[in-house]
């Protein structure tokens, strides 16, 4: 036990492919601590940051340098009023704006901004307005005229009740004529673009900007108004470990997800591949006369089959009447991926047990009169273990291309992560327009690559290592 | 080691030293392994399988596996080093046109894609500048020469039998009469029948050619009759090596003494048991500390355990490496 | 006579196979449909389709594609059509199949048998080149990207690849209507069509070269490096001859067998393999045409694409039994 396992580990392939292997499983496996989100295909878990996000990482690169990040943080209003007397701090979170009639008082909040603009920029606060009509509170960044809060429903004025605590956000991705005067004033044809365009026009570049909360008292008498510190946010272009796709998802999540779906589903499938084959080419092998000329015509013509269209066809005809028999997809993907990729395996072990059956250990049992089942299981089958274990392996990397390419043409799984509609959707996304999405794009392909790679290598040492006889399959 | 005996020595093997490296460490095949052919003499080389002879024979014609180092040690013929000759003079000159080889013919030991009189009209054309026509000639005779009809030069290996197979490669060893041959397992895989019929054939070419011959096998029975000189390996290591009455008439090495009980003798079946030599041989990757025979050894001491014996000359030519018969 | 004999043997197994292929295709495609109650017409009508009744539309397709027969009535039908090769008429092309077959089909050949020839050749050069250096850096780094381009999901890798000579680069038109098209629209005819047709179909055909040559240049080397540890090799050693000969003439020739068996059967099942390139790449081939006829569960449309892909497949297998003696004496006409 110990030479067979010096025996591996002096193999640089096998080294390889058991880091590999690992590599993956502990992804798998850890998929729910390394990620909030379990499936960013669904809408709740999309826009953690813009589309198209490059990894955090990536901003080392000089293209990628001034992009920014995801923002949060509470604005402070600038020290200058600490000692007026028409701002006061009510508490940590709050201020006290005390207007006298027919004034008007600006809080300003400076907003310190290091990157290059951000996918977009929504504030935040609670307004407490005096209990009358006369008043407005008018929100600017910049020169910029975003807001307008009015007891009084007057488009673009956005009303807000007297006297009660009004929680009020601003989000360049919701403006539009009727809620905020800035975009009202622009031309008709470009009113619908304003909420692409403000963030580059409030936050060009890196620089302090001014956010601005000015508060008009129209009545007759000094009014005061509470309101707590605004809060900024903005989703950015650069995001996590492997930044986002075309819906602003968490690339990561999806390709942990799509890592722990490939490898059980690819590990179930070949243990059934197996599981077939081996019933198939013992009997083949093992009974022989017309129960092998019967399954061996069995298994050819099952090669024979061009599988990849078939099983594009079978999908799509089971997708349909997928409601009515009511089966989960992946198990269908499953099922058909198994039922279809077990004639290799049943050929190599009928090959097998022919020549297992001729040795002379297997012939001497059987003279000494040992059951046909005690010979099987007692003296075939431990010597395929190598080959069972190789092929094993060797199933892999095949189940996955196979289901890989299925959810790529977009027949197979669409409703969460997998490494194939990964790649379906980021090698659509590959345009002209979008660019090249590559940490979007080269993930799921490398993952798929590698962890074939490291299942071929795996089974060839099992293979070498493991089979009493030198075999080397292909 | 020089040897006494050795009055025209063709071929010398001195202290040769064949390993195979693998990932875990070395296995020693040949270790230390002296021995010489004389002109037109026969020497039989015996032992298990896996003992090394195969590994000698490998390395005499620089055709080991690629992990298999010499490590230390030569091979003489005709006094010339072969072991550190050009790779390319060596399989030029040397090779077939001096010592040619006998393989035991297994399915696999020619091409199985060539014609027969391919093969060997390459193997001619190879060291000889020939015309085809000439070369051919001699192949048809040779083939004659081994009782193999000179159509059977049109087919291919896997349409004869195993006993012409083993005709052909040994056609095949004496197309460019060479003044050696070494025969490897020649016989190993026939029916008794055919078996006894190849080795007439050798032995009578070997007494009309004059051609001296290193004759490896595991089967010490067939060397008696055709042997002038007797080797033993056991597990890479050489423990007897002597005259072929001295070997069989007194065997000294224990080992050597139970493979000739291991012998069935027809004539006393009623009588004698049949002796298997218990255990297996050692890991030549670890083999044991001192004698490498000591742990299936009957006449086993203390001292075999500890001590490697010393590979020395008993009395003419007889040479053994055992402690039992040296303290003597 | 053996010959003779053999050819028919071989002959009678293999239109056994296809008739079975046959049958489990009608299994498919018309079978198992009508076990779950589809019908492959009320998929085709499409669901905003205005005008006469739905079901008065069904109807009618029902009638013209025969799919209201009972099932046995059907299958004479089906079988009847492959072998008159009159495979009825495409749902969703609306235009007999065997056209619509004979179309694409030198489009795919034409992809194919290049890239078949051009892998072969590398995958047998960069084999040689291992199987001389054994062991060294050159061999592993040849073997290893081997594998990978054997593993690479074609798909993923195409899309790349046409992304950076396509549009990246702008090295290869991506478009095959603007290739072999003038710029006001007519077809190019002559030695231009060829030429600029050769020009789009370089990229996949480079394309497929690569993929498909990571199998044969593993099978060769594999094969290759195991007959150089052979008994007969050793033995050609012995007898002093040089190791060119032994590599290129023994080993190469023998080494070569598994690869011809290889690309034999992948020119079997040729049309069958290019399904994604031929859906990345944007070219009209059979391919293609088969996942168009899956989408749309173009019954007939599948049902004669199957056919052809069947057909050749057991007609390349036969030639393959055919061939196989000659490349390997120990095969035999028996």
């Amino acid at each position: 036990m110990n030479k067979l396992l010096r025996d591996l580990m002096s193999r640089k392939t096998f080294i390889f492919s058991v880091v590999v292997i690992g590599f993956f499983a502990v992804l798998a496996v850890a998929a729910p601590f390394l990620t909030p989100y379990n499936n960013p295909y669904r809408v709740g878990q999309q826009f953690v940051a813009a589309p198209y996000a490059v990894p955090a990482w990536a901003t080392v690169f000089p293209q990628y340098k001034n992009l920014p990040p995801d923002v949060r943080i509470t604005l402070t209003p600038s020290l200058a009023y600490e000692s007026s007397g028409e701002v006061s701090q009510l508490n940590s979170s709050t201020l006290k704006v005390t207007v006298p009639p027919g004034d008007t008082v600006n809080v300003t909040f400076p907003l310190r901004w290091n990157w290059s603009s951000p996918y977009d920029v929504r504030l935040s606060f609670t307004l407490v307005t005096p209990n009358t009509q006369y008043f407005q509170v008018n929100l600017f960044v910049r020169d910029f005229y975003l807001m307008s809060l009015s007891p009084l429903p007057i488009p673009p004025e956005v009303t807000v009740v007297p006297g009660k605590p009004n929680p009020v956000i601003f989000s360049t991705e919701l403006v539009n004529p009727g809620n905020s005067p800035y975009v009202a004033s622009l031309p008709v044809q470009d009113q619908s673009l304003a909420s692409l365009e403000l963030p580059k026009m409030l936050l060009p570049k890196p620089g302090t900007y001014n956010v601005t909360l000015s508060f008009v008292n129209t009545g007759k008498t000094t009014e005061m108004f509470l309101v707590t510190l605004p809060g900024y946010s903005s989703l950015g272009y650069a995001y996590g470990r492997l930044g986002t796709d075309d819906n602003g998802a968490s690339v990561f999540s999806e390709f942990v997800y799509g890592a722990r779906f490939d490898l059980y589903l690819s590990l179930v499938a070949s243990a059934i591949i197996i599981g077939i084959g081996l019933i198939i080419g013992l009997l083949a092998g093992y009974v022989g006369g017309f129960t092998d000329l019967t399954l061996n015509a069995f298994t050819d013509f099952f090669l024979l089959i061009p599988g990849l269209p078939l099983l594009i066809v079978l999908i799509s005809i089971f997708d349909i009447t997928g409601t009515i028999v009511n089966v989960n997809k992946a198990v269908l993907i499953l099922l058909i991926i198994s039922l279809l990729s077990w004639p290799g395996t049943a050929k190599i072990i009928r090959g097998q047990t022919l020549t297992l059956r001729n040795r002379t250990f297997v012939e001497a049992a059987r003279a000494l009169g040992e059951s046909r089942m005690r010979i099987l299981f007692k003296h075939i089958v431990p010597n395929l273990m190598g080959i069972l274990f190789a092929q094993l392996a060797y199933d892999v990397p095949g189940v996955i291309l196979a289901e890989s390419g299925l959810d790529f043409l977009g027949l197979g799984i669409t409703e969460f992560p997998t490494w194939g509609n990964m790649l379906g959707y980021a090698t659509n996304n590959v345009s002209f327009v979008n660019g090249f999405a590559w940490w979007w794009v080269l993930p799921p392909g490398l993952g798929i690559v590698f962890i074939s790679v490291a299942f071929y290598y795996f089974g060839t040492a099992m293979l070498d290592v493991l089979s009493p006889y030198k075999l080397r399959g292909e | 080691m020089i040897f006494e005996e050795s009055t025209d020595n063709l071929l010398q093997v001195n202290s040769l030293k064949t390993y195979y490296k693998t990932k875990t460490g070395f296995v020693k095949a040949v270790d230390d392994v002296s021995l010489f052919v004389d002109r037109a003499k026969v020497l039989g080389v015996a032992g298990e399988s896996g003992c090394g002879k195969s590994t000698l024979v490998t390395t005499i014609f620089r055709v080991t596996p690629r992990n298999a180092q010499v490590m230390s040690g030569e091979v003489k013929y005709k006094g010339q080093d072969i072991l550190n000759m050009d790779l390319k003079v060596f399989r030029r000159d040397i090779v077939w046109k001096e010592i040619a080889y006998i393989p035991q013919a297994s399915m696999d030991v020619l091409d199985p894609v060539y014609k027969i009189k391919d093969q060997m009209l390459e193997t001619i054309l190879e060291h000889e500048d020939l015309s085809k026509a000439d070369a051919l000639e001699r192949i048809y005779k040779a083939l004659e020469n081994v009782g193999v009809p000179a159509e059977k030069a049109d087919m291919f290996p896997h349409e004869l039998s195993g006993g012409q197979r083993q005709r052909v490669v040994i056609a095949m060893a004496l197309l460019l009469s060479p003044s050696m041959i070494v025969s490897d397992e020649a016989t190993t895989a026939l029916d008794v029948i055919t078996q006894a019929k190849i080795l007439e054939l050798m032995k009578s070419l070997q007494e009309n050619r004059k051609f001296s011959m290193m004759f490896v096998t595991h089967d010490l029975s067939l060397l008696a009759n055709i042997s002038d000189s007797i080797a033993i390996m056991y597990a890479g290591k050489l423990v007897e090596f002597g005259d072929v009455e001295k070997v069989f008439g007194n065997p000294l090495h224990p080992y050597t003494q139970l493979l000739l009980k291991a012998i069935p003798d027809l004539r006393y079946r009623k009588q004698r048991r049949l002796v298997a030599i218990p255990g297996f041989p050692p890991d030549l990757e670890n083999p044991p500390k001192g004698c490498r025979f000591a742990p299936r050894c009957p006449l086993a001491m203390p001292i075999c355990r500890e001590v490697e014996p010393e590979f020395s000359r008993v009395e003419g030519f007889h040479y053994v490496a055992c402690h039992a018969v040296n303290k003597k | 006579m053996g010959l003779i004999r053999y050819l028919m043997r071989r002959i009678v197994e293999r239109l056994a196979l296809l008739f079975a292929i046959l049958v489990f295709n009608f299994f498919i495609f018309q079978v198992l449909p009508t076990i779950y109650g589809i019908n492959p017409a009320q998929l085709y009508v499409p669901l905003t389709y205005k005008g006469l009744p739905r079901s008065e539309l069904v109807q009618a397709l029902d009638r013209q594609f025969g799919l209201n027969l009972p099932l046995d009535e059907r299958f004479f039908i089906y079988i009847k059509s492959l072998l008159t090769l009159h495979l009825g008429i495409s749902m969703s092309y609306e235009q007999p199949v065997i056209t619509l077959i004979a179309q694409r089909l030198p489009v795919t050949a034409l992809l194919v048998i290049p890239s078949l020839i051009l892998s072969s050749i590398l995958a047998i050069v960069f084999g040689l080149y291992s199987i001389s250096r054994q062991g060294k850096i050159g061999d592993s780094v040849i073997s290893f990207t081997a594998i990978m381009t054997y593993f690479i999901p074609a798909f993923w890798l195409g899309e790349i690849v046409l992304y950076f000579f396509g549009f990246y680069l702008r090295i290869f038109p991506t478009n095959l209507g603007e290739a072999i098209t003038t710029y006001n629209g007519h077809l190019l005819t002559g030695f231009a069509y060829w030429a600029n047709l050769m020009k789009f179909l370089t990229l996949p055909i480079l394309f497929i070269t690569i993929i498909s040559y990571g199998v044969r240049n593993i099978l060769f080397r594999n094969n290759g490096i195991e007959l150089m540890g052979s008994n007969f090799v050793n033995y050609l050693r012995a007898r002093g001859i040089s190791e060119r000969k032994i590599l290129y003439k023994h080993v190469t020739r023998n080494a070569v067998i598994p690869v011809v068996t290889r690309v034999g059967i992948d020119l079997a099942f040729l049309f069958a393999g290019v399904v994604f390139i031929e859906d990345i790449f944007n070219i009209p081939g059979l391919g293609r045409l088969l996942v168009r006829g899956a989408e749309n569960l173009d019954v007939p449309l599948l049902g004669g694409d199957f056919y052809v892909i069947s057909l050749f497949a057991v007609i390349i297998l036969l030639a393959l039994d055919l061939i196989y003696p000659l490349i390997d004496p120990r095969v035999k006409y028996e």
